[in-house]
């Protein structure tokens, strides 16, 4: 009985158990991590994983993936920055430039696969190199500067001593989470992911799901374009570039079943985190970058691993 | 000689007991088959023995050695094979390669197809199958698959197989077959436990009959004292209001009072695809229609272009006279057809959801509150499970289960629960009670005419003659994708129907 208890338990909690050792191990290592200005820094470098980790989230769960992510950052950041440098406001420039077109982005993509019936891999693959070359030809190959520095200052600033990506994440956060446990729509995708045949037999329409929930992750990414193009001060031409793999890692850390139909907005959020901790870490404790990479590839592979063995065994 | 003991066994899972101190021996060259309803504890013995589970407690004794539990290695290398209900071989391979799974590099480390290719056609031969080595395991027929699987176990020195409803998708003819081949095995020495829900099959095939009940083997009989009643009061330990293949007094006691009205759906000569070339019938309210046919004759193909999975090539479908075209089931949905598909596990259920999240997604699809953003109210979700676990005695822990974990006559429940409060107009099921055992079968029967006396038409699509005799009014027999007479039940004999279904 005991096993199956712990199953339970790991299911529910197993993310942040590991999130909470991982702070526990790093802070008896150095004495700076655990301090109240890095804890934050640390929440503020994950912020675009948990956006991105959404977005990873919505096409996963439906059995899919979107590997396109990394270039929609980078192509709702180039638009942003031109159309605010055209004199578009920067009300009007997020709305239209950022999340109206990564929703565009993730609709088109979502429109391809229910309709074709082609891989996800295949359609997002197609649209992580398409929309990073039109960042190229939209930026001419070069970072753009020259937009109002007030763009900065909102989303890369402050709102009453909390930092703004932390603050736009959660509403983010709160919104989706919502959306997926609580709504008929929500609930369809779930069903989906878990057994599109089953789904379909009991009335769900699949195409119109499979759309949302892609342009869903298009809009997400869009979100994270905006945070990215502040912090960095510039929208850069291969921003976001192999962000994709971030976000699939923050996901499945955080519970999400490569099969479709299990995950969470929480979960992925705290996957993130554990991202974060990790690059965090390694860089206090002067480890080389290249040496992050790894640890990060084994830390995911310890995880997805530990949720199956430990889950499984419940089972028995 | 004793092969196999099973002694004091006992299997716990969270909140409940699935095995309560079960005894059970198998000798050589002995056919002893295993009866029990469903969620009784059939399938996870098997699965003890097969190595998938491990007892909470006894022994398992095994050609003289003991052992506290086995593992799926130790098991094949006892000589223990399983053949599963639910035939699992891959399509895509040929014959010779789904025999040989997983002992195919010989030697060098490449593949001698020549050696396989002989070597399985001698192996199938001596079985009396007529299946060349060389064709794609796709194309045979769900009959030929299950010998094939049988083959397998023969071919990896199985000499204890277990069979897990073998008869469940074939027909009468490739019933006697699969017995030849059994008998045939029996001679060379294999023993077999066979698990069925067909008891005049059992009464026909085995040596011996071990029945379940709630996890406790309630009672053992040898070959000549096998009888359909008395294992049926062993699995049932109560008196079933229908006497076992006897339909008549069934309809006469539950068929009054029906009332069977005007005509709500007419199908006119529908195609689609290779597999229904030329339907015809009339449904009409409060009515039970069956549909009876062999194996393949297009019942399951032409229910999906109903409700709109399938495309329709021709032909007209016509609902409260009004012509119409369903693109996709979500359109069949909300006008109220309900579709209870044949294979529960493949395209009825969703195994990452829980019990009431399977029960109340067609509803929540129909119901509009809020638009497509609907919000899911708690309170309704529970009371549709409510309602659904009330109305057909579903037996699960709790109303947020997981549902992998029930039998499968509570799984196929579940499935046919999903349209209860539906407000459904017509219901189609597809073969609903196979697999299932007379228990939970009683339970259906009597919740489709309860169904249909409340108004509801029914259509019951099932390759079961004496269920069909029993429940319906009138049968539209189909064979090779026609639908060739259509029968008042009451006016007509089973030889009538089988012949035109088979010939």
């Amino acid at each position: 009985m005991k096993n199956e208890l712990f199953a339970k338990i790991w299911e529910r909690f197993g993310t942040l158990i590991i999130l909470l050792s991982l702070v526990l191990i790093v802070s008896m290592l150095s004495p700076y991590f655990f301090t109240m200005d890095n804890l934050l820094q640390v929440v503020v470098q994950s912020s675009i994983f948990m956006l991105i980790g959404m977005a990873e989230l919505f096409a996963i769960l439906t059995a899919g993936i979107d590997l396109s992510v990394g270039s929609v950052i980078a192509l709702t950041g180039a638009v942003m920055a031109k159309m605010m440098s055209a004199g578009y406001g920067i009300f009007t420039s997020v709305l239209i430039g950022g999340i109206g077109l990564g929703a565009l982005l993730g609709s088109i993509n979502g429109a391809l696969i229910a309709f074709t019936g082609l891989p996800p891999f295949i359609i997002t693959l197609g649209g992580l190199t398409i929309y990073r070359g039109i960042t190229l030809v939209v930026t001419g190959g070069r970072p753009i500067y020259n937009y109002p520095y007030e763009f900065n200052m909102i989303f890369a600033g402050q709102w009453k001593g909390i930092p703004s990506p932390i603050i736009v994440v959660l509403i983010a956060g709160i919104i989706m989470h919502i959306f997926l446990k609580y709504t008929k729509t929500g609930r369809n995708i779930y069903a989906i992911g878990g057994n599109e045949k089953a789904a379909w037999l009991s009335g769900v329409k699949v195409k119109t799901h499979l759309i949302l929930a892609y342009t869903m992750s298009g809009l997400l990414s869009g979100v994270a374009g905006l945070i990215m193009m502040s912090r960095v001060g510039a929208a850069e031409p291969l921003a976001g570039n192999g962000y994709e793999l971030f976000a699939i890692a923050s996901t499945v850390i955080g519970g999400t079943s490569f099969f479709g139909g299990i995950g969470s907005v929480p979960g992925t959020i705290i996957g993130a985190l554990v991202i974060g901790v990790i690059n965090n870490a390694l860089n206090i404790l002067n480890v080389q970058t290249y040496y992050q990479q790894i640890v990060s590839g084994l830390v995911i592979i310890g995880t997805v691993y530990a949720n199956k063995v430990l889950i499984r065994r419940g089972e028995q | 000689m004793e092969l196999v003991k099973l002694e004091k066994i006992r299997k716990e899972f969270p909140g409940v007991v699935a095995l309560d101190n079960v005894s059970f021996s198998l000798n050589k060259g002995e056919i002893h088959a295993l009866v029990g309803e469903n969620g009784a504890g059939k399938s996870t013995l098997i699965k003890i023995l097969a190595g998938i589970y491990t007892p909470t407690s006894g022994k398992i004794i095994v050609k003289g050695k003991e052992y506290t539990h086995l593992t799926p290695h130790i098991a094949q290398n006892l000589g223990i094979a399983v053949v599963h209900q639910e035939v699992s071989v891959i399509d895509t391979q040929i014959v010779a390669e789904a025999l040989f799974m997983g002992e195919i590099a010989q030697g060098s480390g490449f593949v001698n197809w020549r050696e396989m290719i002989s070597k399985s056609e001698k192996l199938l031969k001596s079985l009396g199958l007529n299946i060349p080595a060389q064709k794609k395991v796709g194309n045979l027929t769900i009959a030929q698959k299950q010998l094939l699987e049988i083959a397998r176990a023969v071919f990896q020195n199985a000499d204890i197989v277990i069979m897990d409803e073998p008869t469940s998708s074939l027909s009468e003819a490739e019933v006697e077959f699969l017995f030849k081949v059994i008998k045939n095995l029996k001679d060379k020495g294999v023993s077999i436990i066979y698990i069925s829900h067909r008891l005049p099959e059992v009464k026909k095939i085995a040596d011996k009959v071990t029945v379940l009940r709630d996890g406790k083997v309630t009672g053992h009989l040898s070959r000549n004292e096998i009888d359909v009643d008395k294992i049926v009061s062993y699995m049932v330990g109560r008196k079933l209001s229908f006497k076992y293949g006897s339909h008549q007094e069934f309809r006469q006691r539950r068929m009054k009072n029906r009332k069977i009205g005007e005509v709500v759906l007419k199908v006119d000569h529908l195609k689609s695809g290779k597999k229904v070339k030329d339907v015809s019938f009339e449904l009409k309210k409060g009515e039970i229609l069956g549909f009876f046919g062999v194996i393949g004759s297009g019942r399951t193909e032409t229910l999906k272009t109903i409700i709109g999975a399938d495309k329709k090539d021709n032909g007209t479908i016509v609902l409260h006279n009004q012509l119409i075209k369903f693109n996709s089931p979500y359109h069949s949905v909300k006008r109220n057809i309900g579709f209870v598909p044949e294979d529960r596990k493949d395209e009825g259920l969703i195994f990452t959801l829980n019990l009431s999240q399977n029960i109340s997604l067609p509803t929540f699809i129909k119901r509009s509150i809020g638009g497509i953003f609907g919000w899911i109210e708690r309170r309704v979700e529970k009371k549709i499970a409510l309602n659904a676990i009330e109305k057909l005695k579903i037996k699960t822990p709790t109303i947020d289960s997981r549902v992998d974990t029930l039998s499968g006559g509570n799984q196929q429940k579940v499935v046919i629960g999903k349209w209860l409060f539906n407000n459904s107009e017509i219901l189609i099921l597809d073969e609903p009670t196979r697999g299932i055992d007379v228990g939970a079968k009683e339970e259906i029967y009597n919740l489709i005419l309860d169904l249909a006396l409340s108004g509801i038409s029914i259509i019951f699509s099932s390759s079961e003659l004496p269920e069909i005799l029993m429940l319906c009014d009138r049968v539209a027999v189909f064979n090779a994708g026609r639908t060739v007479a259509i029968y008042d039940v009451d006016n007509v004999t089973e030889k009538e129907i089988l012949q035109a279904a088979t010939t």
